[in-house]
């Protein structure tokens, strides 16, 4: 039996034809799952109820309404030429989506240790799903907010797409930036159970931080200089120049946004590697 | 090959900072057209070499490879989401298995005898359903290798008829690998068999040199 064992030869010289097969398989595998926990997601995400799944689009709106009376009440204007909804819009929905990926990876894993006792299950297929779920829900509420404010309010829906190309950049973009975090987030969540808890104060505060209800181009340099910290801030910058014709700002850069994606999708990774490797995973019965 | 087992070795790391090896340095290999059995006393680390076998966890040592579709635990009810309906965490494991779904699911409703049930929530189940809808899902999805721990009895003793029936003619064409720790059931099915003991793995060709080992195993306890 035991030359038997080393006639077998495990390596796999990479680009071969055997080590492409391989992948070829195991990502028909990683598909497969992928599009399986998206389904399941869907009915899981907000509960039993059929009608959970408004809060998507209750809790936005509230928060415009909110952030409307409340620009309102103290007199303040829009800091860019594009009507006050329209500009809380453009930071409200890149800021909830990176929010949304960043609090549902904290529980990806923990919520699913059932699915990881399937063998083909890897945890990055659960956090993989669930940004792409958030990704398609926050997309859907965006188009079904602009189609109210433009039946409600009389915006035309032009206003927000004042680059296509650039949007699309932007829009990749701020996919590969939950997508990392939700991957640093779902990293630590695994190896410190309270991360779950404590993950929402980070979080809460950088809406007040990120430039919702501001942009980056309008704040004094002195304050400008901390805020610039804040990869969020770039971001949700990066997506209102790419939307409106008439603002450009010279405050944000796509490098940070896409260096801090890059360094948080890392972490996570080498964190979900070295817990397969040694086996100190989540267990299961 | 079918499955094969390379200097396995299991840690568990509790939170308190102490390390317990479970398994230490296994070596087997189980081949296709036979069926195995696992025998061992309860904490010798049966369960985790089962749970390594069929992917439900990894290593901290060594390797698993397989070239067969290995079943989960027979009764393994965990992988259910309990707020989604039977139907629908049957088409999911459909999905991620690349099973047919019309298939699979007019198997299992013709098996299991849950009825309408399969549209409620699996949380409203009881342990019997739970566990009928999870064995008439492995033998609908067909498995290479069937994987048992410790017991194939599900249900009450008509459904347990109707289990071993359909059981046995899977097993023409599948093999199982089943653990336990009395000699009996091994013999019932298997055609070879292993001993672990204290995280050590011995292999034998025969059943009646397993039992024989296990026997000296359990009187020099």
């Amino acid at each position: 039996m035991a030359s038997d064992l080393e006639q077998r030869n495990l390596y796999r010289p990479p680009f071969g034809t055997e080590w492409m097969a391989e992948l070829r398989q195991s990502l028909t595998v990683m598909v497969r799952v992928i599009h399986a926990i998206i389904i399941r997601e869907a009915r899981t995400r907000y509960g039993s109820s059929q009608l959970g799944y408004l809060w998507a689009l209750i809790d936005p709106v509230i928060l415009l309404i909110v952030l409307i009376a409340v620009f309102a009440a103290i007199g303040r204007s829009t800091p860019i030429a594009v009507p006050l909804p329209v500009f809380f819009l453009s930071g409200i929905m890149p800021f909830y989506y990176w929010r949304g990926g960043f609090s549902r990876g904290a529980t990806a894993v923990s919520a699913n240790l059932g699915l990881i006792s399937y063998p083909q299950v890897m945890p990055s297929d659960i956090i993989i799903g669930r940004t792409l779920l958030e990704g398609a829900t926050t997309l859907i509420v965006f188009f079904i907010i602009i189609n109210l404010f433009y039946l409600v309010l009389g915006i035309p829906l032009a206003v927000y797409f004042g680059d296509p190309v650039q949007m699309l950049l932007a829009t990749a973009g701020l996919f590969y930036f939950t997508l990392g975090f939700a991957f640093l987030s779902a990293g630590i969540g695994r190896i410190l159970p309270v991360w779950s808890n404590i993950q929402s104060y980070i979080s809460r505060p950088l809406l007040i931080l990120s430039g919702v209800f501001f942009t980056l181009e309008q704040l004094p340099s002195s304050f400008r200089q901390y805020m610039a910290y804040n990869p969020v801030a770039h971001q949700i910058e990066w997506m209102r120049t790419a939307m409106f014709e008439s603002f450009d700002s010279n405050s944000y850069s796509v490098t940070f946004v896409l260096a801090s994606a890059t360094i948080a999708l890392l972490l996570g990774l080498i964190i979900d590697r070295m817990l397969l490797l040694t086996g100190d995973e989540e267990i299961v019965s | 090959m079918t499955i094969e087992l390379r200097n396995i070795t299991k840690v568990y790391r509790s939170r308190r900072g102490g390390k317990k090896t479970v398994l230490t340095d296994v070596n087997a290999t189980f081949e296709r057209g036979y069926s195995y059995g696992l025998l061992g006393l309860n904490g010798a680390g049966k369960s985790t070499l089962l749970r390594l076998i069929c992917g439900a966890e990894r290593p901290t040592f060594g390797d698993v490879l397989s070239d067969v579709s290995i079943s989960w635990r027979l009764g393994f009810t965990a992988g259910f989401n309990s707020t989604l309906t039977g139907m629908e965490n049957l088409r999911f494991v459909c999905r991620i298995y690349g099973a047919d779904i019309a298939e699979v699911s007019d198997f299992v409703e013709d098996f299991a005898e849950i009825g309408n049930a399969i549209h409620e929530p699996v949380r409203n189940y009881s342990s019997g359903m739970r566990a009928r809808l999870a064995f008439g899902l492995s033998m609908a999805i067909r498995f290479q290798v069937y994987v048992i721990d410790e017991s194939l009895a599900v249900g009450d003793v008509t459904f347990q008829e109707k289990c071993q029936m359909e059981f046995d003619r899977r097993r023409e064409e599948s093999d199982i690998l089943i653990t336990s720790h009395s000699p009996t059931m091994i013999q019932q099915y298997c055609d070879r068999a292993g001993v672990i003991e204290a995280g050590k793995l011995t292999m034998f060709d025969n059943l009646d040199d397993a039992t024989d080992f296990y026997e000296q195993v359990i009187s020099a306890r």
